[in-house]
């Protein structure tokens, strides 16, 4: 039991009582059952945790003094918290105790009860759920209705919706807010008719927005058309809200903007969206630069353009929003550019995506501003078309140093047959800049027919022409540039001897760097000697090991470094031991090369060094022995990540995170299931099981068939979201699958994805399923 | 030469160097931000690869030369004439004023100034009320390339991109030619300092002042730098004296020993005297 757990994470405490509860389980004595039953009070998390799966594993014999704790001992929230929680999970026939607990006449142990019924889903329970609602007590009958919720179906839905309509506002309000919660397509339509109810628009707003389903779109809509600036907001807070759950669960929402569609027709919607901004608190901003972009009609798409530069939240979310916008949106873009100003440029050129638009990006890059001109550089180097190289050569030539650079990136990225005859011409300029710009990107694609320019360019008193000249020359094949490269690793000055050690590590193909290279590293300029040990390395010239060793007491930092990083490269047994002492070194440079270097190359000797160091103060540190642990097939690499999810630095959870989710194998994803359980960190789970890892989504079918429903509904967002056909022929098998409950869940999300072979399934569930639910919403899902 | 690329392991050890070294913090959501500004210097230097520049930072820049360099392509000289104009004009109505008044020769430290418009708008505030050279007006910046063009008292248009005194405006600034400049008794006015808020000793060898104005510079830094920085400023602080933030800025979660009061709409955090 205790063998799944993540060690690392526990202190020897926690860990002896883990075990402790272990071997009390495995007794299953009435002593053992008592004394787990005082351990219900652990002040630690992880010991509590294993104390009430071990009540829960013991069943029938663990059941009394559960309804006894729940009962009498009350004194304790942990307590009672604990004991709900072995109840509900527990392997024994609780059913009929727990309906005892919720007859209690005390309150809190029938809400408990209620509780116990609704997570354990006793489809028995709806009748005296049903009853709790209607009792004398608000608090019982909002965890009868949070039960009902949990339940599910057409029986317990029917009474939720009697209770949002009822007069009890205490009562309403849950209500409303767990029919939102059921994701199920029934209880739109309910939801929608509490729209008109001002008591309880505003929730009934959200509740729809939950429901992720494409028919909340219509009704909340209707908000929108409201003379009321409060209502225009919480329409569109709603409809942000049910495009962002239809993107979460169905890893698309393109159900949602085609039904938004329509409100694009309505005349000076976005102008209104827009207008109503200065009121709206920042979810509301943010919300309404949503809906504009769903719209996504010439009025919205200028309104968005003219929010991109505003503050936080306005200006990132109107750029979100314009950046979502699909291919369909490119007509209004372009007339909206050609429209507008130097903003309206800078705010949509980023999002242009269609080549049709070449024409009018050329002439942006004589734009007044800067900004503008950088910005159509880089969009051209995007488009990918040759042709406008020569306007981009123009722009080398540009006052402003960011919109030359930007014009040299994208020739860089673009290349084409121009390239070479235009850069060849410009090499000859007597300005110095555009020269550097020539060699740059004749260096850059190590065109042969540069290589006169190359070697005239050596006798250059410009350093830096010389330097990229050598870059070119390492690109070119040849007897004669290898000469040439090989006298300017000699030269008198180091930089340009540094800049030819450099680019001997590209020059595989020719034994005479070897020799010029092992001579570099007695150099008596420092990076000389760094960029040799680093060519070296590149190249995996074993033999130059022992020298390379000497280089780790070299004066110079830089050149330890660099030995370390080439002993990563070369491997075996002298270069491990090397990278395993330097593991430890006081220098933290130093070190954190090492680590990254012993994951170069896994060995299980590396692997006490690196688990010590991903427990290290320094958070760059344990980034650094995490990247190389993710390299290791070996379980405690597993263990790592899981803990290391939980750690204190947001750079390295973020790269366990990374790193889990990169990980195949069923044990990595068993442990993202267990995050989804936990529910802590939901979407990121969803999205890290989302990673396309090879098995994973064989690993995510696996888990489904035995998941509850909340890591139920995650495993299908996952597989939603990975999108390929397996995942899409696994939804769709899905739903021929054994459990009731996954069929349920897995139908709106065939629904929303609206392929011909998900809707078929639908349409045969909708006749043959067994469970008259999944029948019932298959209708609703079904294209009339 | 191609574009510097930078690994999630490079951007960690550049960024710890950076915030090591100024305090200044940039998470996750920065990378991008950090990259561009980091490749783009590293460039300059003929560095295609970050970690290699990353090295010469490390163990190759003794006088801190480059580093500095570094600094002033990181640092935003975001700021302009009158932002967050009230508060200045309290600092000369409640503090500046009645000390001259009383005989005293107040000290005030615009502490971050970038460019130097928020010093020189409040040098404007005292020259009109005839009490420039009765306050000692220091001014400072990590940046030397910040300071530099604070001294030269020159700037573009976007530094009068709000104006809520006109007059006052017009009367010591001039713009010409899409030049701004202020006169040059305002710009001689200022002791303009170099000094890294993260360190006690540099701002200690400030002396001390009866109001510090620390505006928009904290968002910057982590909480752990935040409180060291207002621990700084705080003992920069005579008993009495005031220390003003931006105004989106709090410093109610820090525990500081600074009270919070708040004066015609204005949040000011004094040093109890």
């Amino acid at each position: 039991m205790s063998e799944s757990r993540p060690s690392l994470a526990l202190s020897e405490q926690e860990r002896a009582k883990i075990a402790a509860v272990d071997v009390r389980v495995a007794t299953g004595g009435l002593d053992d059952v008592l004394s787990l039953l005082r351990m219900l009070v652990e002040p630690s998390w992880a010991v509590r945790r294993a104390v009430v799966a071990g009540l829960a594993a013991l069943g029938d014999a663990a059941l009394p003094g559960l309804a006894q704790a729940l009962r009498s001992e009350r004194d304790s929230e942990t307590r009672i918290a604990a004991a709900v929680d072995a109840f509900s999970a527990s392997s024994g026939k609780a059913e009929q105790a727990a309906l005892s607990l919720a007859a209690d006449p005390n309150p809190a142990i029938a809400a408990d009860g209620a509780q116990i019924l609704g997570r354990r889903r006793v489809v028995a329970a709806l009748p005296a759920l049903e009853a709790l609602i209607h009792g004398p007590d608000d608090n019982v009958a909002v965890a009868a209705i949070e039960a009902l919720g949990r339940i599910g179906g057409g029986r317990a839905l029917d009474s939720l919706v009697a209770a949002a309509q009822g007069s009890s506002f205490f009562r309403a309000f849950p209500a409303i807010d767990v029919l939102g919660r059921t994701q199920d397509p029934r209880a739109v339509a309910p939801l929608a008719a509490l729209l008109s109810n001002p008591l309880y628009a505003l929730e009934a707003a959200r509740a729809l927005s939950r429901t992720g389903e494409r028919a909340a779109v219509a009704p909340l809509s209707q908000l929108l058309s409201s003379r009321s600036g409060a209502n225009l907001r919480i329409g569109a807070v709603a409809l942000a809200e049910l495009y962002e759950q239809a993107e979460l669960r169905y890893g698309t929402a393109a159900s949602i903007v085609e039904a938004l569609r329509p409100l694009a027709q309505s005349p000076a919607l976005a102008e209104r969206l827009a207008r109503s901004l200065p009121d709206a608190d920042s979810a509301e901003q943010i919300a309404i630069c949503v809906v504009l972009g769903a719209l996504a009609n010439e009025e919205a798409i200028g309104a968005l353009s003219r929010l991109v530069e505003s503050p936080p939240p306005i200006g990132p979310a109107a750029s979100k929003a314009l950046n979502r916008l699909g291919r369909d949106a490119q007509a209004e873009l372009l007339r909206v550019i050609r429209q507008g100003g130097t903003q309206q440029r800078l705010a949509i050129l980023p999002f242009l995506s269609s080549t049709d638009a070449k024409e009018l990006v050329v002439d942006c890059l004589r734009d007044d501003d800067s900004a503008v001109r950088v910005l159509a550089c880089a969009t051209l180097a995007k488009f990918g078309d040759p042709s406008v190289v020569g306007a981009l050569f123009e722009r080398l030539e540009d006052s402003d140093a960011e919109v030359a650079q930007a014009a040299l990136s994208a020739i860089q990225a673009l290349g084409g047959p121009l390239t070479e005859q235009l850069a060849t011409a410009l090499a000859r300029s007597p300005v110095a800049n555009l020269r550097r710009s020539a060699l740059r990107i004749l260096a850059y694609f190590g065109f042969p027919g540069a290589l006169d320019v190359f070697i005239d360019v050596m006798n250059d008193d410009d350093a830096r022409l010389r330097e990229l000249a050598v870059n070119g020359i390492a690109l070119i094949d040849g007897d004669r540039a290898m000469r040439t490269l090989l006298v300017a690793s000699t030269g008198a000055s180091p930089r340009t001897r540094a800049v030819a050690a450099k680019a001997m590590g590209q020059r595989r193909d020719d034994s005479r760097v070897i020799g010029a290279l092992m001579d570099a590293l007695r150099d008596a300029d420092p990076w000389v000697r760094y960029y040799s040990c680093q060519s070296l390395g590149k190249l995996e010239w074993n033999d130059a090991a022992p020298r390379i060793e000497e280089l780790l007491r070299d004066p110079a930092g830089q050149v330890r470094v660099s030995a370390i990083e080439a002993l990563s490269h070369l491997g075996g047994d002298r270069a491990r031991r090397a990278l395993l002492n330097a593991a430890t070194s006081e220098d933290v440079d130093l070190a954190r090369a090492a680590l990254i270097g012993l994951g170069i190359a896994p060995h299980s000797d590396a692997l006490p060094t690196l688990l010590s160091a991903s427990t290290a103060a320094d958070p760059t540190t344990r980034l650094m022995a995490l990247s190389a642990l993710s390299k290791f097939e070996s379980p405690k690499v597993l263990e790592v990540l899981i803990r290391t999810l939980g750690d204190a630095d947001p750079s390295v959870r973020n790269a366990a995170w990374g790193f889990l989710a990169a990980r195949s194998g069923a044990d990595a994803t068993a442990a993202l299931v267990e995050q989804l359980r936990i529910g802590k960190n939901v979407e990121r789970a969803v999205a890290a099981l989302a990673s396309p890892t090879r098995g994973r989504v064989g690993d995510i079918v696996s888990n489904l068939r035995k998941a509850e429903e909340s890591t139920a509904r995650g495993l299908v967002s996952a597989l939603a979201r990975i999108g390929t056909d397996d995942a899409m022929a696994a939804l769709v098998l899905a739903m021929t699958g054994e459990t009731p409950i996954v069929r349920r869940i897995v139908a709106p999300v065939l629904g929303a994805l609206g392929t011909r072979e998900s809707i078929d399934a639908l349409r045969r569930a909708e006749t043959h399923d067994p469970d008259p639910e999944v029948r019932r919403i298959c209708a609703l899902l079904v294209p009339s | 030469m191609s574009k510097p690329t930078i690994a999630p392991q490079v951007l960690a050890i550049l960024s710890a160097l950076v915030e090591a070294k100024t305090g200044i913090h940039y998470g996750i959501d920065d990378a991008a931000l950090l990259t561009d500004k980091v490749e783009a210097r590293a460039r300059e230097l003929g560095f295609d690869s970050l970690l290699d520049y990353y090295y010469l930072l490390r163990y190759d820049d003794a006088d801190s030369r480059e580093f500095d360099a570094l600094i002033d392509v990181l640092v935003v000289p975001e700021t302009y004439f009158f932002r967050e104009f009230d508060a200045v004009k309290l600092v000369v109505s409640e503090f500046l004023a009645p000390a001259v008044a009383a005989g005293k020769r107040p000290r005030v430290w615009c502490a971050a100034c970038a460019t130097g418009e928020e010093p020189l708008s409040l040098a404007m505030l005292l020259a009109d009320r005839g009490i420039l050279g009765d306050v000692d007006l220091v001014a400072s910046d990590i940046s030397l390339r910040v300071l530099a063009r604070a001294r030269a008292g020159k700037f573009g248009g976007r530094a009068l991109r709000q104006i809520p005194d006109p007059e006052l405006a017009s009367r010591f600034i001039d713009t010409r030619d899409g030049v701004t400049r202020v006169r040059s008794e305002l710009a001689a006015s200022i002791d303009y300092r170099r000094v890294n808020l993260t360190e006690s000793r540099a701002v200690a060898d400030l002396g001390l002042f009866d109001v510090v104005l620390c505006r928009n510079v904290l968002i910057y830094f982590k909480l752990e730098t935040t409180v060291q920085v207002v621990e700084n400023i705080q003992s920069a602080l005579v008993p009495g004296g005031a220390l003003f933030v931006g105004v989106s800025e709090s410093l109610l979660r820090l525990g500081t020993a600074l009270v919070c009061e708040e004066r015609s709409g204005t949040f000011l955090y004094r040093k109890p005297g």
